[in-house]
């Protein structure tokens, strides 16, 4: 086996694991009851990892779940040269939304209305302004330190 | 302009260019790096840092989001006032991503992006893989209303 070859197996195989457990954590997070704001709700997203007499889980459904899972973050870690652990387990839990986003994204183009959402829209992540000062504050006394040390 | 002739134009008429403002060399000292976190963070809620070599060819790219994991990890630099960036080794931690091609992509491709909500800064790079602008969410907005109106 070549050197490259390693590189990439060292790359992707681990994400295909996080990938896959990912998945397994939306999965329990779902058996568990902690997503989904009602009963009602809940009875229809966990729907599809039921048995076909919806009593109990579908082992293979959920096992089947977090292969393709664990495939998504494999097939997102590509084009990344180090493993990145928290994409992959993202991936691997949200891989639904993100391949149902992707498709609709290359496939279509924006309607105006979409436009307009994206106008009217709030930042993707609101900054923490006070951890950021906290830890800059933090920074900036080490470096007086060392300069008098 | 409509919005099916905005979509397909190419990425520069919303690029800001004004890149040496976010560039940082892997032979400058860690301290000048924190103070560029400092000023941007206090400007805006959406800035982003890109590592370089002295070709402008990216090596790594800090998204406000991502700030406080740099941030800690300046922290954990035992010798601050001396070290340089390079220390840091950003680009395992922070590859480059978010990115778009000056050539090639469209207006389309960036909104694309921008409303799968992952980040509120594209950037992009030439064909030799050198910074060649980013592209923030509130600005696009702008841009949008703007060229659509």
């Amino acid at each position: 086996m070549t050197t490259t070859s390693i590189e990439l197996l060292s790359r992707l195989g681990p994400a295909f694991i996080v990938g896959f457990f990912g998945s397994a954590a939306y999965i329990t997070a779902l058996f568990f009851k902690f997503i989904g704001d009602s009963e009602e709700r809940r009875r229809i997203v966990i729907g599809p990892f039921l048995r076909s007499d919806m009593k109990k889980a579908g082992i293979m459904k959920c096992i089947w779940y977090c292969i393709i899972g664990g495939f998504v973050a494999t097939v997102f870690q590509f084009d990344v040269p180090n493993f990145v652990a928290v994409q992959s387990l993202i991936l691997g839990a949200t891989w639904p939304a993100i391949v149902s986003q992707f498709l609709s994204g290359r496939m279509t183009s924006p309607s105006q209305k979409e436009v307009d959402e994206f106008v009217n829209s709030q930042p993707a992540s609101p900054l923490n302004t006070d951890e950021i000062s906290k830890r800059l504050e933090e920074i900036h006394s080490k470096l007086t330190t060392t300069r008098r040390g | 302009m409509n919005l099916k002739e905005l979509l397909k134009k190419p990425v520069e008429i919303i690029t800001e260019n004004n890149i040496l403002d976010d560039i940082v060399l892997p032979d400058q000292p860690i301290s000048k790096l924190v103070e560029m976190i400092k000023v941007k963070s206090s400007k805006s809620e959406e800035f982003l840092i890109v590592c370089t070599n002295e070709e402008y060819v990216v090596n790594a790219v800090i998204t406000s989001k991502e700030v406080i994991n740099l941030l800690n990890r300046i922290v954990d630099v035992s010798d601050l006032k001396s070290s340089r960036i390079r220390a840091l080794t950003l680009e395992n931690t922070f590859p480059p991503k978010f990115i778009v091609h000056k050539g090639t992509a469209t207006v389309e491709q960036v909104l694309s992006i921008m409303n799968s909500g992952i980040t509120d800064v594209v950037i992009v790079i030439d064909e030799q893989q050198k910074y060649a602008g980013k592209i923030r969410r509130s600005r696009l907005k702008e841009r949008l209303q703007m060229l659509l109106s």
